[in-house]
């Protein structure tokens, strides 16, 4: 089913709340993508590397690797190294040498491309550019970064985009000593305010960091565009991966309606572990067999999963209904962690071959 | 030890979806069950907190709010703090300057947890994911580094002492027994050394009870083939409880191999919809937290 969705498409994002198998689901996706003839890079920030683990790869690097496997396609996997993305760009962008060695010592930048909150989803994004622009892949599987929530990742690059954005560095970048009276008055009290409020050796470091990068922030900004136009392209597809917690529900409702508000391509939701209870599933007449003690333990577990299973399937049901006619795909509860490449594809048959519910 | 209830400020944190929400919460039933005046603070407008609170009182810390109040503080100024807050500049500032944002916010909780704030006995953060909740913890630290002198410097200083007295503070983690969980808490605890800092405790969440035993699954194995269609699905569901314990018995003993701290488990409820009889049970699961 996840085919549909994805047939033309040549991005495929996987966003949604931590903890709800966002990386397992997306190699599985790429997977079957290759299986069905495509040239597949999925790229992924796996701090685990699990998905290294689970490709048969002993380690993922910040460049692609061939992952050995019996298909018509290709595929390919790297793990984004979020702080070197960073630093590839400033030596792409820096104008000489001296530029680009002020910047990567500044201990502003070296905060910045390594902690700060919306650099590692920003970076996810222009390795997707990168490798898109390259025209390498038929197709490009992102697994977004580990943020506190899906949306996060969304508000990410405009935080990092108004951040570098040249009209708000002029303001940094003095000519001169740094609060000269040179600036209008009202300037130069907010500065000696902020300087009171954050400390006045960090303000003086802040405005060497804003003149070396000033350089360079008309090449950042024409990227972030660009990295705007190719997530809003109609080739793209956002899909929210989710579990049928209530609260991960929640955020996918939320992150579906702030896709459509920006006018980004949904392409569905996935489930993942939910709770199947088969229809006729009984453990009376096991007596005999078990003895009444196991056969009542037996069946008080049957009576817990159901129950598990109708309260998840309420809850989807107004996932559903919220969605419209998005497609909504469920994958069970398996019985083993995912570990290896055929575990992929047991999530993939379910990914790929069970039609998407739009009732 | 110190019990945990009679210090001033309890952060929770722990990767994503593994329940902090909810331990957060149980702990203060727990905690004003006792007499303790407890408050719950928030720092990203959980709507969920305020649900299973049981009446706990919430306090939801806005990251731009606590900005201007910092600002307002520095400065002694209302009405340039107002200014100052919403200046494009001081946006881009506080957005630039690392860690000033985490250290708001953490500074916001030290500032309700003090002892001279007189209105609550016992703060409980119901924190970040482990990455910004480690980053919350250590921001005062680093801030003391990257401003080296004056009334910031000395303020981060306070709150940084006042994170690593375990007389006053404790970090709480809490974890699923599944793998990656348990890897990434295993990680916190040495992070958070390596900060000179240190994981309290753990609260292991959802841990399903051993329903059944080994041998009791190899009778069910043998009688697969025998039975109807209906009666093979309830033992394969048998086997999957039994298998689902297991796994999560030996990631139960490899999160307790690899930390030094106390590990409490919390039972899986199969009603995942949490009520006040859920909270209070797992208040009461707590108790046996030192």
């Amino acid at each position: 089913m996840i085919a549909e969705v994805l047939e033309r498409k040549g991005i495929c994002i996987c966003a949604g709340p931590g903890g709800v198998g966002k990386t397992t689901t997306s190699a599985a996706i790429a997977v079957g993508m290759a299986a069905r003839g495509r040239k597949v890079a999925v790229l992924t920030i796996d701090p685990a590397r699990r998905l290294a683990d689970s490709l048969g790869l002993p380690a993922l690097g910040n460049e692609e690797r061939r992952v050995a496997l019996d298909a018509p396609g290709e595929l390919w996997a790297m793990m984004l190294d979020p702080k070197r993305t960073f630093d590839q760009l400033i030596e792409w962008h820096a104008p000489d040498e001296r530029t680009r060695d002020a910047v990567l010592h500044n201990r502003i930048y070296q905060e910045l491309s390594s902690a700060v909150a919306g650099s590692h989803e920003y970076m996810a994004m222009e390795k997707l550019l990168e490798l898109h622009q390259e025209g390498r892949y038929d197709m490009l599987v992102l697994d977004t970064p580990p943020t506190r929530s899906a949306l996060d990742f969304l508000d990410a690059p405009k935080r990092l985009g108004a951040f570098i954005d040249s009209r708000s560095l002029r303001l940094f970048t003095i000519p001169g000593r740094f609060g000269a009276n040179l600036l209008g008055r009202g300037t130069s009290l907010a500065f000696s305010t902020m300087g009171k409020a954050v400390g006045i050796d960090l303000l003086r470091d802040l405005s060497e960091f804003f003149r070396s990068f000033g350089d360079m922030s008309s090449g950042f900004r024409e990227r972030a565009e660009r990295v705007n136009q190719l997530l809003a392209d109609r080739h793209t597809a956002f899909l929210v991966v989710t579990s049928p917690r209530q609260d991960a529900i929640d955020e996918a409702v939320f992150f579906h309606h702030r896709l459509l508000d920006a006018g980004l391509p949904f392409g569905g939701v996935v489930v993942n572990r939910v709770h199947q209870v088969e229809d006729g599933v009984t453990a009376r007449g096991l007596d005999d067999a078990l003895g009444e003690d196991l056969a009542g333990r037996v069946a008080a577990n049957v009576e817990d999963y159901r129950r598990l299973a109708e309260r998840e399937r309420r809850d989807l049901d107004v996932l559903r209904r919220r969605l419209r006619r998005r497609p909504m795909i469920e994958v069970p509860e398996l019985d083993d962690d995912v570990h290896d490449i055929d575990g992929l594809r047991r999530v993939g048959e379910y990914l790929f071959e069970h039609a998407a519910d739009l009732s | 030890m110190i019990s945990f209830l009679n210090r001033r400020l309890v952060v929770v944190t722990g990767k994503g979806g593994v329940g902090k929400t909810t331990v957060a919460a149980a702990l203060a039933v727990s905690a004003a069950s006792q007499g303790k005046r407890v408050i719950l603070c928030e720092v990203a407008g959980h709507p969920r907190l305020r649900a299973v609170a049981a009446g706990v009182p919430v306090h939801s810390i806005d990251p731009d709010t606590a900005k201007v109040e910092w600002l307002r503080r520095q400065v002694r100024s209302g009405a340039l703090a107002g200014i100052l807050g919403r200046s494009s500049l001081f946006q881009l500032l506080t957005a630039a300057a690392p860690g000033l944002a985490e250290l708001v916010t953490i500074g916001k909780v030290w500032d309700m947890a003090r002892v001279e704030d007189t209105r609550h006995d016992l703060v409980i953060l119901d924190g970040p994911p482990t990455g910004q909740g480690l980053a919350l913890l250590t921001a005062p630290r680093s801030y003391t580094r990257l401003a080296r002198a004056g009334a910031v410097h000395r303020q981060a200083l306070r709150i940084d002492g006042f994170l690593r007295d375990r007389a006053r503070t404790a970090v709480l983690g809490v974890a699923l027994p599944e793998e990656m969980p348990v890897n990434e808490t295993i990680e916190l605890a040495t992070r958070l050394g390596d900060h000179g800092l240190r994981l309290d405790a753990v609260v292991l969440n959802g841990l399903h009870a051993k329903r059944f035993t080994g041998d009791e699954a190899t009778r069910m194995a043998k009688l697969d083939g025998r039975v109807s269609p209906g009666k093979r699905a309830a033992l394969r569901l048998a086997q999957f409880e039994y298998g689902r314990a297991r796994k999560q018995q030996a990631e139960l003993r490899r999160l307790r191999h690899g930390l030094e701290t106390s590990v409490t488990t919390l039972p899986f409820l199969f009603e995942p919809e949490l009520g006040s009889a859920e909270i209070e049970l797992l208040a009461r699961s707590l108790e046996r937290l030192s």
